[in-house]
């Protein structure tokens, strides 16, 4: 019988061929889109998961104070302490804020900047227990001059060999001997390394919270009791009674899995994805699936008024319902098994554009774990065998044999209300995807035509590797400035676009100074960034007491009401010389903060960026010359950036999503449409008589053409009215993310409304065109 | 008022050539009658369709008073199809969506008869018709003679010279299809031209003249004398 259904269901498939192309078609273009986004989505969950201890592995955070942010590091003191008195805590490894910096890494002379070499404890391979390739985990990190490697890292100074015992010299000081080299594993981390050391501070009291602490925790306990653990034996601490400070502080507690998506702490060096977009791309790729599958539904419903007489003659001569049943659930098989692999090819072939798109290297061929991904699409195909064949299988199988038999086959109602439904649904989120679209892009051309508060363009920045050179860098600066094209030159800690940032917390005349984020700066920054005062002055070298002035931001002149002290003192006995405008730090999620700016001195952080205003013309040679002048200072290689290059970061996750969503909103749309073709073409041929009838009484191709828009106008219509509601609640909660934002106003949706309007009445025109021409004979003759 | 001279009508398929209509000559008087008789597919729904300008012929003339209908194009035909024939099918054609009174409407609603003089008019034929306590039903609730009553009236709602009828009582039982013959006949005495279909000797003795197609041509005519002399 299977046998005997599969030829039939093969013939039948082949004889229609362009109505199966298309079908196929369809449905594999929704599921290549959803097998891209899923492969998308698995990756962005996956970060961490290589790793078996990972869901017992915690990252400390602190909150200093309940209004305060929370920050991810805290002192090193912190994790012994708990150890001591919490038996669940099994052990914890710890690395300093210090040692995440690049450092150029040299065998002979083949010199390489390494981004990310972390200074940690030595217990860290027991928490993240990476696979050795050569040297041993235990005896790799058990003094100051040892180094492990990744095996990428390894590679570029050693090749295949076997490294270990080898030397390395780093940032032209300090010998390394090779201690071991482990494989990269094969999901992504939270943090990026290329290898080890042994880290540089053993703690530096509990004033200094700048370490990143993570516990290994017993198998089995509950998070939400562990952080109370925690945070009962943290007030009970003898550290308490000394500092009283501490005993407003509230420890929070990450999985190590969940810091990628979920973390919540702010200064975080992790690195960060968004949940809330891999959350809507899937969402959004499941519905082009379920509208893929309403399209398979519709076009082998349209079609199977051709095989209403194939359904009858079987059930004259016996066949059961559920005989008939399975019979279509193989046709559907087999063509959604064929859209697979055909999904696949497309997926395969397209993934270099989403890869290019969202910055990865993503594949099929070589996905990290195939098991998953074939229990995954398994279970999706299953849904989308019975979703997509399911209802027309049912629907065909229910045909009266009499009725088949003598050619009356039209319309039951029922079945007319479900594919009115069916293709309302898509237009449903056909126009909900327009309107997103249109309202993504309105938000991203807002972002990057926002006024950022300084000039991005044109401003050249690099790291000082030498910390000496940043205490005698007047000198130098001198010799920037003569360069010919250089405008300006200065130094900043934090350049707009670095997430990082110093906040401290102080007092003036009894009142708290909260929150306060601070940047280090050299005179001439505000020139370099062009960020004139709006009131008072800028830092000026013709001031000399400039130098333990401060500038604010017009956000810390609200917060904490400076109208007045403008041009007296403020905290730190620091007088306040001028204010600028706000500018946009960290991103557009993120309001201006109350901000303060210093000149390096005695008790600030250092400023080791120097930036560079830069006249427009010669660039290439102002850069060469910049770029001898420096090497002549530090021996190292001369890296830059562009100000408006790195500041594009802070949004370009906001631009990719906007590509996408136009790769998501034409294939929608064209499902959809490929949709509305087939019931047009069904709605014709079920009409075709009463057309004819109609032209026989005299009416016109236009009168045709009116009677059956009307009919789908209808339901695009009131498609319409559920998706506008639907897409604006949508939207304005994506857009409440975001502190900068456009405002949402009618047009997107009345474009929207009115390019679907369009979409079909041009589809079902062109269908009921060839019928509403034909000789009413033609027509009539049907029956 | 029909003048109709060596009509041809060739049916082609992939594989043969069908000569349904093979030189047809004929004339039919204001006023008159005439019945088309003959085995099936000689051709005689056909020369129907072409008379009602529901198909093309390959060739020849096709008068009507003193319009030559072959030369006019898909909209002049259908507006003159609309203005001046009405049809009667075998299988009625009622469009099942719409009640008896919107069914009768249509024709007028696509000749832009003002909505008034719509309902004045569609009043005045159901009333005629006999079939007012219907006119709110659908066609499925009908009877077979009750909906071939619904389609006559539609055909005549438009007061159209000439009701070509293909059948038209082919799919109902005796007593109903005289009831539909017996309404052509008085529909024929107040000067209404019909040419009929038929299988049915019994429906073209109705007629005024009998016309027995085979193949393609005319091979006879009778004048049918019972009914002419009534007539005079």
């Amino acid at each position: 019988m299977f046998r005997l259904n599969l030829k039939i269901a093969l013939r039948n498939l082949w004889k229609n061929k362009g109505y199966t192309a298309l079908n196929i078609f369809g449905l594999s273009v929704g599921l290549a889109g959803f097998i891209m986004i899923l492969l998308f989505a698995n990756n962005e969950k996956s970060y961490d998961t290589w790793n078996p201890n990972a869901k017992n592995i915690y990252r400390l955070s602190i909150k200093w104070a309940p209004d305060e942010e929370e920050y991810s590091s805290s002192p090193a003191e912190l994790a012994p302490a708990l150890k001591e008195t919490l038996p669940e805590i099994l052990d914890y490894g710890r690395f300093y804020v210090w040692d995440m910096k690049q450092r150029l890494v040299s065998k002979g002379k083949n010199e390489i900047y390494v981004d990310h070499i972390m200074g940690v404890d030595s217990s860290w391979f027991k928490l993240f227990p990476y696979k050795f390739i050569y040297g041993e985990a235990s005896k790799a990190l058990l003094s100051g001059n040892q180094v492990v490697l990744s095996q990428k890292t390894s590679e570029q100074f050693f090749g295949k060999t076997n490294p270990v015992g080898q030397t390395l010299q780093v940032d032209k000081e300090k010998q390394y001997i090779v201690s071991g080299v482990y494989e990269e594993p094969n999901t992504p981390e939270h943090m990026e390394f290329d290898g080890f050391i042994k880290k540089s501070s053993k703690g530096d009291g509990w004033n200094n919270g700048n370490f990143f602490t993570y516990l290994l925790i017993k198998e089995g306990i509950d998070k939400h009791t562990l952080k109370k653990k925690i945070n009962q034996a943290f007030q009970r601490m003898p550290v308490i009674k000394e500092k009283t400070w501490l005993k407003t502080a509230e420890v929070f507690i990450t999985p190590v899995p969940d810091i990628y998506l979920h973390g919540t702490s702010a200064q975080d060096p992790a690195k960060r994805g968004n949940a809330v977009i891999v959350n809507m791309l899937l969402l959004f790729s499941g519905l082009l699936l379920v509208i893929a599958c309403i399209n398979f539904t519709n076009l082998s419903i349209a079609q199977s008024v051709k095989r209403a007489k194939e359904t009858g003659v079987r059930k004259v001569l016996g066949a059961g319902k559920r005989n008939l049943i399975t019979y279509f659930l193989t046709d559907s098989a087999i063509q959604c098994i064929v859209a697979l692999l055909l999904a696949f090819v497309l997926a395969e072939v397209f993934m270099p554009v989403l890869n290019n798109l969202m910055d990865l290297h993503l594949s099929l061929l070589n996905y990290e774990n195939p098991g998953k991904l074939i229990l995954q699409i398994s279970v999706v195909m299953l849904a989308v065998v019975i979703l997509a064949g399911g209802y027309s299988s049912f629907f065909l199988s229910n045909y009266e044999p009499v009725k088949v038999l003598k050619g009356n086959f039209s319309r039951s109602t029922g079945s007319l209300w479900m594919r009115k439904t069916l293709i309302s649904v898509q237009f449903i989120v056909a126009t909900v995807f327009m309107v997103s679209l249109m309202i993504i892009r309105q938000q991203v051309t807002y972002i990057q035509n926002q006024d950022v508060g300084f000039n991005k363009d044109h401003v050249l920045i690099f790291k000082i590797r030498n910390g000496e050179n940043r205490v005698n860098f007047d000198q130098i600066k001198r010799r920037l400035e003569k360069i010919n094209g250089v405008e300006a030159v200065s130094r900043v800690n934090y350049y707009p676009g670095v997430k990082g940032m110093q906040v401290i917390g102080r007092e003036f005349n009894g009142q708290s100074v909260q929150n306060l984020s601070v940047v280090t700066v050299d005179f001439n920054y505000f020139q370099v960034m062009g960020m004139p005062a709006q009131t008072g002055r800028v830092f000026s070298e013709q001031f000399g007491t400039d130098s333990t002035g401060i500038v604010v931001n017009e956000s810390a002149v609200k917060k904490y009401g400076l109208q007045k002290l403008i041009g007296s003192k403020w905290i730190e006995d620091r007088t306040i010389v001028g204010v600028v405008k706000d500018h946009i730090q960290k991103g557009m999620e993120t309001a201006a903060e109350p901000t303060a700016f210093v000149i390096e001195g005695r008790g600030t952080n250092g400023a080791e960026n120097v930036v560079l205003k830069i006249k427009g013309q010669h660039l290439q040679e102002t850069i060469a010359e910049i770029k001898k002048t420096w090497e002549s200072v530090e021996p190292f290689l001369f890296q830059y950036t562009w100000l408006d290059q790195s500041f594009a970061n802070v949004y370009v996750q906001y631009v990719r999503l906007d590509k996408l969503f136009n790769i998501f909103t034409y294939v929608t749309l064209s499902i959809a449409v490929l949709g509305l073709f087939s019931l047009a073409s069904f709605t014709v041929q079920e009409r075709t008589r009463e057309i004819g009838v109609r032209k026989v009484l005299g009416a016109e191709t236009g009168d045709i053409l009116q009677l059956v828009n009307k009919g789908f106008l209808i339901l695009v219509i009131i498609a319409n009215l559920i998706a506008v509601p639907l897409a604006y609640i949508l939207s304005s909660n994506w857009l409440s993310g975001f502190a900068y934002r456009t405002t949402i106003t009618v047009w997107p949706f009345l474009a929207a409304s009115i390019i679907s309007v369009a979409i079909t009445i041009v589809t079902v025109s062109l269908q009921t065109y060839k019928t509403a021409r034909a000789k009413p004979v033609d027509a009539l003759k049907y029956e | 008022m029909i003048k109709i001279e060596n009509l041809e009508k060739v049916y082609k398929t992939e594989e043969i050539e069908t000569t349904a209509l093979n030189g047809i000559n004929l004339h039919v008087k204001e006023g008159e009658f005439v019945s088309i008789m003959g085995p099936s597919g000689c051709g005689k729904s056909t020369l129907l369709n072409v008379m009602g300008l529901l198909d093309k012929p390959e060739s020849g003339s096709y008068k009507f008073i003193d319009t030559e209908l072959l030369k006019l194009n898909d909209r002049e035909r259908s507006n003159f199809r609309k203005r001046n024939m009405g049809f009667v099918f075998q299988n009625f054609n009622l469009i099942d969506e719409l009640t008896v009174f919107e069914n009768i409407e249509l024709p007028l609603i696509y000749n832009k008869v003002p909505a008034t003089e719509r309902k004045r008019l569609v009043n005045e034929i159901i009333e005629r018709m006999n079939i007012v306590n219907r006119s709110g039903h659908f066609p499925q609730q009908l009877s077979g003679g009750q909906q071939q009553r619904v389609a006559v009236a539609r055909a005549l709602v438009t007061k159209p010279k000439l009701v070509l009828a293909d059948e038209p009582t082919g799919n109902l039982d005796s007593s109903h299809g005289n009831e539909v013959m017996e309404l052509l006949c008085e529909l024929n005495e107040t000067g209404t031209t019909i040419v009929m279909v038929t299988h049915s000797s019994h429906d073209a003795s109705f007629s005024n003249r009998i016309i027995n197609l085979k193949d393609g041509h005319v091979i006879s005519e009778k004048i049918n004398k019972g009914r002419t002399e009534e007539l005079i």
